[in-house]
């Protein structure tokens, strides 16, 4: 029983590790009953604060999860 | 680039060593722990992953941090920039110019409408005096009107303001000669009506004598004159009646004014007398600037001949023993000889260079990234660790510049690391890099820890 639940921990991290580096790949990954995960990218924006300042942000590859309905 | 729920149990099964049911059995019983803690606790963390948390109906997924930053690592470290206010001016300055730009155009289009009705008065000048100098029309009698009474019928009659225009285009065509001349022509147009002309003259009083005369100095201004031809051209493009009548108004005029048209003709000739060596001296230098343009073409050509079987003797010389010396060292002493011989010869050289040190660099560092591990800012470049990261502090066009600054570098006993990337716009710069890192977040620690002009400007990269 102990040796079980040994290897779904070990299956876990195996499981969690490719999602990992299939991200870092920017790919897209689908998780049945859970959803899809994915690296999307953002453009730089220009933006302004209360006070007027204009502030430029710089783009960004961002992780994104979009629930299996 | 969609890794699908069977590949994914495919690749878990092979790094498991287990078969494809085992591995989906355990993938299940993964997903179902988290959709479980999920319901109960709301939240279910991943190491390395991330953490599944539940919101409303549905589930959010927040990345861990680590991982956040790796998938960012092209612009890791980039912070939003306040934009200075004088910049944004400028922008402002520039978009307005646009806008006044765009609607300078139906500005100018209004001009140009209004610009016919402004030049009609030169336009009827310009009427006025061809009619009056016409030979055929002068010698019919059928124009007998004043200029003044000509230009008040002008604008009423549609065909006669068709013809301003085009006598406006004209007009513009032709040399400022002939521009010039109905400023001077109204005041000789009434001499030159055959209706006064007699009672000036008593002496021509038959119209054969006018005749002739005008024969011989039409003749001679057809062989003084040789802007006459572009006003004959001209006006056939737009109107052919018209072409007689200016050069009959030119003739006209130096019946009254000999001198002036003979003076006019020697200033042509004075200026074809100018002209022609002025052209021909630029044409000379034209010429020779391209053959000695061409001469150092074949010079650089013939010098990175030399310097290509410098490096293949070299390379024969030094067998296969020290592989990774065999690269940098000739592109030294090219460098040390370069600067002295040859000043303007960096854009040929990366050419060359290039294939140089990429090809060696990967294999090593496939082979032995897991034994040596030869990570950390400082200490010698032993190789490059193709998929570490690293800080770049230096991205250049001119190779060499790099390769000083990697040499700067490296006498700090910085990890120096140099190497040519091509951006996506195509462009190649020389990158200079300083440490090898396993990770984003250890280059990025590593940055507090550098000298501040590279502290401040610099970006991490991963090594491809």
């Amino acid at each position: 029983m102990r040796g079980a639940t040994m290897d779904q921990k070990k299956a876990e991290n195996k499981i969690s590790s490719i999602i990992a580096s299939a991200l870092k790949n920017h790919q897209e990954v689908q998780i049945k009953k859970l959803g899809t995960i994915k690296v999307q990218h953002r453009n730089q924006q220009q933006e302004q604060d209360k006070s007027g300042r204009v502030f430029l942000t710089p783009p960004a590859d961002i992780i994104t999860f979009l629930p299996e309905k | 680039m969609k890794l699908s729920h069977e590949e994914l149990i495919s690749k878990l099964a092979k790094s498991l060593g287990v078969e494809a049911k085992d591995a989906e059995a355990a993938f299940d019983a993964w997903i179902e722990n988290i959709i479980k803690e999920t319901g109960e606790k709301e939240t279910s963390h991943v190491p390395g992953l991330g953490t599944f948390r539940k919101k409303g109906p549905g589930i959010e997924f927040v990345p861990d941090e680590k991982l956040a930053i790796e998938v960012n690592h092209k612009y890791a470290g980039m912070n939003p920039i306040e934009v200075s206010p004088s910049f944004l001016r400028k922008i402002q300055e520039k978009d307005k110019g646009e806008e006044a730009g765009q609607e300078d155009d139906p500005f100018g289009i209004a001009e140009e409408e209004e610009s016919p009705e402004k030049a009609t008065s030169k336009d009827e000048q310009e009427m006025t005096t061809p009619r009056s100098k016409d030979p055929g029309e002068e010698a019919s009698g059928a124009e007998t009107e004043d200029p003044e009474e000509s230009r008040e019928e002008f604008p009423e009659e549609p065909e006669k303001e068709k013809m301003e225009e085009s006598g406006e285009e004209h007009q513009e065509e032709l040399p400022k000669e002939f521009q010039e001349e109905p400023e001077t022509e109204p005041d000789e147009d009434p001499g030159e009506e055959p209706g006064i002309e007699p009672e000036q003259d008593p002496v021509r009083e038959t119209e054969e004598e006018i005749g002739k005369e005008l024969e011989q100095e039409l003749e001679k201004e057809s062989e003084e004159d040789p802007f006459e031809l572009s006003g004959e051209e001209s006006g056939k493009a737009s109107e052919g009646e018209d072409i007689p009548k200016i050069t009959a108004s030119s003739g006209k005029k130096s019946k009254t004014g000999k001198k002036e048209s003979g003076g006019d003709a020697k200033e042509k000739k004075s200026y074809a007398i100018w002209f022609i060596p002025a052209a021909a001296v630029i044409i000379a230098a034209i010429l020779l600037y391209f053959h000695f343009d061409g001469l150092q073409l074949d010079r650089q050509f013939r010098d990175e001949q030399e310097q290509r079987r410098e490096q293949e003797d070299v390379a024969a010389l030094q067998d296969e023993p020290s592989e990774h010396q065999v690269g940098p060292l000739p592109d030294e002493e090219e460098e040390a000889d370069e600067p002295e011989e040859m000043v303007p010869e960096p854009e040929p050289e990366p050419a060359e260079e290039e294939p140089e040190p990429v090809p060696e660099e990967p294999e090593p560092a496939e082979a032995d990234l897991d034994d040596q591990l030869p990570f950390g800012l400082t200490g010698p470049e032993e190789e490059v660790l193709i998929g570490a990261y690293t800080i770049v502090v230096h991205s250049l066009h001119n190779e060499k510049k790099a390769q000083i600054e990697r040499d700067r570098l490296a006498e700090r006993d910085f990890k120096a690391t140099l190497w040519q990337a091509t951006l996506p716009d195509g462009n190649q710069r020389w990158r200079v890099g300083i440490g090898q890192f396993e990770t984003v977040s250890e280059a990025e620690e590593a940055i507090s820890e550098l000298p501040e002009p590279y502290r401040s400007n610099n970006f991490i990269i991963r090594i491809r």
